[in-house]
């Protein structure tokens, strides 16, 4: 590729100052994949606390809840003031907060400290009369004047954008951003368009400069667009000749390239995404590229620069109009007195808060007196979230942990079962946990088990109606077989007429789609499905379950159900028992088994939601956890796989495995295959199916108390599970349902059945003992670690920072491209997750609750280097259950601290559903007396 | 006596006024004390619309019972001198059909958004402004005079604006809105024109009872033009239409109602209204024809290039609102009335389903084996290359009728500007503050982002 030429070589250090100058672009890929990741991917390498701060600066994003949100936890209880001790102590001990600050940090984060400007100030004192001590503020602004700031941080330099900014309040970015939008979202277009842009095969800027060529000169800011593009035939022509024109030397040019790819982050990161991971979409998808991204970018910023440098006056070159506009600036640093005045104000209240008056704080020593004031100074708005997140964190931990312990404090025969009569193996889901718990609290002989949900059967699917196979596992991983879902023998004929009945169906709502949209079909069209559409319109919305049910038995009526088997051919049957018998051990499943084993696969049938793959199970890829069910299910029972599984020493009697699947939209249970049920398990399958149907009515309920105005309906006597199980089938059908989970994740994870958890709890099963040398702990660990981090990781961002990191509201949603969602009629591309999905969730790091022996942890943590980075890094909290002892420690690293209950012992409850009877919102874990003990939120 | 005339006056009566009275009683309410509950304002509001639903129906089975159109009068609305503006109501087929949908889809779309904007910061604002557009959409549809129908078509364009602003801590919702607005503004005095007009040359505006033969052509010509402006501002003709894409700003169900189904098509409405005079005028009938024309040729060429969900369907709006204007200018009016109640309810529903395309494309590939459905666009596939890439860039850049109005209006805002500065010179003297420097897009207020704005 290189000649060795300088240009060539020059070419290169283009290339990779455009590799470095992408590392922070949102790695989200098209929706119809939606898979969870830890939003501030680019800063895992740093800690916890110094990622959150370099993001903040650099991404220009929130990273923990406004100070007022903490406030209101701190009065609702969900902060306590020894929670704010543990905190501001922890905060010490770690250095970042200095020792003589400790009393100033308490006072500060309970009171708060006001962030007021100097007019503000003089507001307050003059025309509120603010000033409850006029003594100790005549102190205040005395020490202030002594004291001054130890150090000032000079703000960073401006580019020419931000300066021209600040001089005129015109952004350049403003007239580009709409431009950028669009050509990507023709160019990236997956068939939203009914004319897709004339492509060139050399890529986007090639293409975006064949059609400026051919239309006239833009009439607007972008005059001299085709002299620029004549005169740079490719995008790195393009690129540099900007780079060059703005007068950026080659080491500004990562920073003016990150500059202008955060611009727009969302658009930036698709295409660096789909242009870095290919196969998120087809293969005859557009070729995306970011320096093609680039040299569109750059070359309409730098048209904008020109046209307001003109507006302002401004007509040297394009490299002298920083200083230019920077001379401009009108908007200084406060005056020096104006900052005394902010100084004094803040330490006042600081003194307030410490209950301190005038005397006493002139009586302190010279050097008490000077780190006070370098705390007024120092614990701004940074500091105290930071501290009161901490508190927030500890809070919960210490709650979960208070739970956890006292419920092994219980005797064994509360916590676990002795001689199941089923089992249920659930998802690692916090969907699945609540159906869990209620599961095992409807029947005792019940035992439930969790798993990460692709069961471990990393395969390519590919279902009767799928038009390709698609990953079932966890994105870190790659199918390594396929599996087909076929008719059996005999049902060819009516799979074949299902599918030509398919075809032509997407064939006519193709062409009504696109038809209704031209000017001589939606002529004729538009008055015929207009009728229709009224009728639709009003069904769908006064009797969204009716209308469900009709369509449901019209296509029933209308498309043949084949009977339908799985196959994995490739899959051998030594293969296929080690797997199974892998995934069976994993959770401890080695004796013991019930008559009966019923494996749940999840997923969720929204409608009307671009984010529906984001409910779907993140295990199996996004996508309906339902396959992997089925086929771990079919290979369990396959009596040569079963042959090699005994081998292993690990597996369930004959034909005991059945398949369900659970739809988190209605909190529908299905299970399947009961025909062959033999006579003896009849009475385990009638209890099963009644468990079944009172948890899954429990669950809709919780769920929907979890989110307050959603039918209720616990008030009364009356048959309230019923009442919650209706609440959701309109959530599945209902067009009208932004929000279509109340589930809510993130919260504890923890490593066995039968002891305690939260609504928001990752349940991964593990039993320590069957676990001799720690190996099962460390394959256990390194697949289910980072994805509940990812999961919890992009729960917290989104939720700190909604508008950024963040969807925003879904409702000005605008789809583009069937890539992904813009707010309204052109804007950034929207990643992460709508606020409707993240309005409940409580922003705390994952917390990893491991019981396990101390060496087998260590061991785990060696064996994943990712595992270890996440809890060292203190992305993930880690605590460690003894199973021995029961003794409880906590940290990031080895050694760790043990852990001692603080504060009251746990609230008791009858019953799960007794628990959460009046209430909304989170609950703190409760121990549930009856049944087997399940502590709970 | 019930006779189907005093039952029509009551229900005609109680139609637009009910909504309203939810809007301004919630409205009060939210002002003195503060937003009630989600389900008070769903309760209220809805109420109100099924009562306008009810009341609508009873006007269309009055008007069918009678056989004819009824005209109500609720005597003079003031006077000025001797002269006396009247307040009167018009029922024919036409006002009443539209009345029902008017109700029937107003109160579907809060239902819908009793839903939809579940937990909503802003969700008694939606149903406040949603009674009060309903109200206006009402009045505007049975007003009998151009004077009345004038105070129906400002509400319908305030709601609009302050809806596609409904979301007023991003920069762009509020621009779209008040390029919205401004554009409403200078239509509508086409509308105010006709009005005035119709006031010295025939002593009414009443357009059912307006006989276009006794007028002058000239009058009917001018008043006919000054219609046309109003309809082609609020049914997003050429060339004042290059709103209509922006104002997918405001929440889905919203644009539903109006940029789908209702509001965008009141200009097509007051086209029909006004049949006769334009009748009267083959120079206001040719202008009819080449705006309705000239639109729909250019929004179905924009519209095949846009590849957002909501874009696509405002163009395809656009196009058969369009062609309605032709099909109205060639005296085609009852296939007009079909046309608009049949297309306002599609694209309602398609507004509503936007969401999901995703699913709907994904599902249509899967059932062809993964393959990718052709595009259904004909155009691109037989010109020439070089054509067809000059006609897709002008399409893409929506033939930069944004651009040339800015161009346009250039001089006017350059006056404004130091007619500005002269007021700041002249009030403030020399220490006169510079103005704010306009806030951009990508750089939303911390303090806003974090605590979105009340109800």
């Amino acid at each position: 590729m290189s000649d060795g030429g300088p240009a060539a070589e020059r070419r290169d250090r283009l290339r990779a100052a455009i590799a470095r100058g992408s590392h922070l672009l949102p790695a989200q890929g098209p929706l119809s994949v939606f898979i969870h990741h830890n939003t501030l991917h680019a800063f895992e390498s740093l800690r916890f606390a110094d990622a959150l701060r370099e993001a903040a600066s650099a991404l220009d994003v929130e990273v923990l809840l406004p100070e007022a949100e903490y406030r209101a936890a701190l009065a609702a209880g969900r902060i306590e003031p020894d929670d704010l001790e543990v905190a501001v102590d922890s905060a010490v001990r770690e250095k970042w907060l200095p020792a003589p600050w400790r009393d100033a940090a308490l006072a500060a984060v309970t009171y708060g400290l006001p962030e007021h400007d100097a007019a503000r100030v003089r507001w307050e004192i003059t025309e509120r009369d603010a000033l409850p001590d006029r003594a100790l503020w005549a102190l205040c602004v005395d020490l202030a004047a002594e004291h001054p700031p130890e150090s000032r941080v000079d703000a960073p330099a401006m580019s020419a954008r931000e300066a021209l900014r600040a001089a005129t309040g015109e952004d350049p970015a403003a007239l580009v951003d709409g431009v950028v939008a669009r050509v990507c979202a023709a160019w990236l277009d997956e068939g939203m368009a009914h004319w897709p842009m004339p492509r060139d095969p050399a890529g986007m800027y090639a293409s975006w400069r064949a059609l400026a060529l051919a239309s006239p000169e833009p009439p607007d800011w972008r005059a001299g667009l085709k002299a620029l593009l004549a005169a740079a035939p490719t995008a790195e022509a393009m690129v540099l000749d900007v780079l060059d024109a703005l007068g950026a030397t080659e080491a500004e040019w990562e920073g003016a390239i990150q500059a202008a790819l955060l611009e727009l982050p969302g658009w930036a990161g698709m295409v660096h995404r789909l242009e870095t991971t290919p196969t998120d979409r087809a293969p005859d998808a557009p070729a995306a590229s970011t320096l093609d991204y680039l040299a569109l970018r750059l070359c309409l910023t730098r048209l904008a620069l020109t046209h307001l440098a003109r507006a302002s006056g401004y007509r040297g070159p394009l490299s002298g109009l920083r200083a230019f506009a920077l001379e401009r600036v009108t908007d200084r640093a406060p005056s020096r007195e104006d900052l005394a005045l902010t100084r004094a104000w803040r330490l006042f209240h600081l003194a307030l808060g410490l209950g301190l008056d005038a005397a006493s704080l002139r009586a302190t020593r010279p050097r008490a007196r000077r780190a006070l004031v370098a705390a007024a100074d120092g614990l701004d708005g940074a500091a105290r979230r930071r501290i009161l997140h901490d508190a927030y964190e500890v809070h919960h931990r210490d709650e979960v942990l208070g739970a956890l312990r006292a419920n092994l404090a219980r005797p064994l025969s509360l916590r676990a079962v002795a001689r199941p009569r089923l089992q249920v193996v659930t998802c690692i889901d916090d969907r699945e946990e609540s159906l869990r718990r209620h599961l095992e609290e409807a029947d005792p002989e019940l035992e439930t088990f969790g798993a990460v949900g692709f069961f471990g059967l990393a395969v390519a699917y590919r279902g009767l109606d799928d038009g390709g196979h698609a990953p079932h596992c966890p994105p870190a991983l790659s199918p390594s077989h396929r599996a087909d879902e076929r008719a059996v023998d005999g049902h060819a004929a009516s799979a074949a007429a299902r599918a030509a009945r398919r075809r032509s169906l997407a064939s006519v709502s193709h062409a009504l789609r696109f038809g209704s949209r031209t000017l001589g079909r939606g002529f004729v069209l538009a008055p015929l499905m207009g009728a229709a559409a009224l009728a639709g319109l009003a069904l769908r919305v006064l009797a969204p379950r009716w209308s469900r049910r009709l369509r449901e038995r019209a296509m029933a009526r209308l498309l043949p159900t084949p009977e339908t088997e799985l196959r994995s051919d490739a899959l051998s049957a030594d293969e296929a028992g080690a797997r199974v018998a892998d995934a069976l051990r994993a959770m401890g499943m080695v004796d013991r088994f019930a008559p009966l084993v019923v494996v749940l696969g999840h997923g969720s049938r929204g409608v009307n939601n671009p984010h529906q793959s984001a409910y779907e199970c993140g295990a199996c890829g996004g996508r309906g956890g339902g396959a992997n069910a089925r086929l771990f299910a079919a290979l369990a029972n396959d009596p040569a796989v079963r042959a090699r599984g005994d081998a292993r020493g690990a597996h369930p009697r004959g034909d005991a495995l059945r398949r369900g699947y659970h739809d988190s939209a209605d909190d529908a249970v299905t299970l399947f295959d009961l025909g062959r049920v033999p006579e003896a398990h009849r009475e385990a399958l009638a209890r099963a199916r009644a468990a079944i149907e009172v948890a899954r009515g429990r669950t809709a309920q919780e769920r929907c108390a979890a989110s307050s105005g959603a039918p209720r309906g616990l008030g009364g006597g009356g048959p309230a599970p019923r009442r919650g199980a209706r609440g959701g089938p309109e959530r599945g059908a209902a067009r009208a349902r932004p929000r279509h989970q109340r589930g809510v994740r993130g919260g504890a994870g923890r490593s066995r059945e039968g002891c305690s958890s939260t609504a928001r709890a990752l349940l991964v099963s593990y039993d320590p003992e069957a676990d001799v040398d720690g190996a099962v702990l460390a394959r256990s660990l390194a697949g289910a670690v980072p994805v509940c981090a990812g999961i919890n990781l992009e729960y917290f961002f989104s939720r700190v920072d909604n508008e950024r990191l963040g969807a925003g509201t879904k409702l000005p949603h605008n789809l583009v491209s069937l890539l992904g969602v813009m707010d309204g009629a052109v804007s950034d591309l929207k990643t992460g997750l709508p606020r409707q999905m993240v309005e409940i969730h409580e922003p705390v790091r994952l917390l990893l609750v491991v019981e396990a022996r101390a060496e087998h942890l260590r061991r785990a943590l060696d064996h994943s280097s990712v595992v270890r980075g996440l809890v060292e890094r203190g992305w993930v909290r880690l605590a460690r259950v003894d199973p021995a002892s029961g003794e409880l420690s906590v940290g990031s690293a080895e050694p760790l601290v043990p852990w001692s209950p603080r504060g009251p012992e746990p609230p008791r409850a009858a019953s799960s559903a007794a628990w959460h009877r009046g209430r909304d919102g989170f609950l703190p874990p409760a121990l549930i007396e009856v049944g087997h003990g399940h502590a709970h939120p | 006596m019930l006779t189907p005339e005093s039952v029509a006056a009551v229900a005609a009566a109680l139609a637009p006024a009910a909504p309203l009275a939810a809007a301004l009683a919630l409205g009060a309410w939210t002002l003195l004390r503060r937003a009630p509950s989600e389900s008070a304002v769903v309760r209220a509001v809805s109420a109100s619309l099924l009562v306008s639903l009810a009341a609508s129906l009873a006007c269309a089975a009055a008007v069918e019972l009678r056989g004819a159109p009824v005209e109500l009068s609720y005597g003079p609305w003031f006077s000025v001198g001797d002269y006396a503006f009247e307040r009167a109501l018009y029922l024919d087929r036409l006002a009443v059909a539209m009345m029902t949908l008017t109700a029937a889809v107003t109160a579907l779309i809060a239902r819908f958004s009793s839903r939809y904007l579940h937990r909503e910061p802003g969700f008694a604002r939606f149903f406040a402004l949603t009674g009060v557009f309903a109200a206006g959409m009402l009045l505007l549809v049975e007003a009998a005079s151009l004077d009345l129908l004038f105070a129906g078509w400002e509400l319908v364009g305030l709601t609009s604006a302050l809806l596609v602003a409904f979301f007023h801590d991003r920069s762009r919702p509020v621009r779209a809105g008040l390029r919205l607005f401004v554009t409403y503004r200078v239509c509508d005095l086409g509308l105010l024109s006709a009005a005035v007009l119709l006031h010295h040359g025939a002593r009414g505006t009443a357009l059912a009872r307006l006989h276009p033969a006794e007028l002058s052509p000239a009058l009917a010509t001018a008043v006919a033009l000054g219609l046309l402006a109003a309809a082609s501002g609020k049914s997003a003709q050429v060339p004042a239409g290059a709103w209509l894409p922006r104002a997918m700003e405001g929440p889905t169900p919203s644009s539903a109602l109006f940029y789908g189904a209702l509001s965008v098509h009141a200009g097509v409405y007051l086209v029909l209204r006004a049949a006769p005079l334009f009748q009267r005028s083959a120079v206001a009938t040719a202008a009819l024809v080449a705006v309705g024309a000239t639109t729909t040729l250019y929004a179905t060429v924009v519209g095949r290039a846009q590849s957002d969900a909501k874009g696509a369907i405002a163009y395809a709006t656009m196009t058969q609102v369009g062609a309605m204007f032709v099909t109205a200018g060639v005296g085609l009016t009852r296939l007009t009335a079909a046309m608009l109640v049949g297309h306002a309810a599609l694209r309602c529903w398609q507004i509503l389903r936007a969401p999901s395309a995703l699913r709907a494309t994904l599902d249509a590939r899967a059932a062809h084996g993964g393959a990718r459905l052709a595009p259904a666009g004909l155009f691109a596939r037989r010109v020439s290359p070089d054509l067809a890439r000059a006609v897709y860039g002008l399409a893409l850049e929506r033939f930069y009728l944004d651009a040339l109005y800015d161009r346009a209006l250039a001089p006017v805002l350059r006056l404004a500007e130091r007619l500005d500065a002269m007021e700041r010179r002249l009030t403030h003297g020399a220490d006169a503050p510079a103005p704010a420097p306009r806030d951009a897009e990508a750089h939303p207020e911390p303090a806003a982002a974090a605590h979105p704005g009340g109800r």
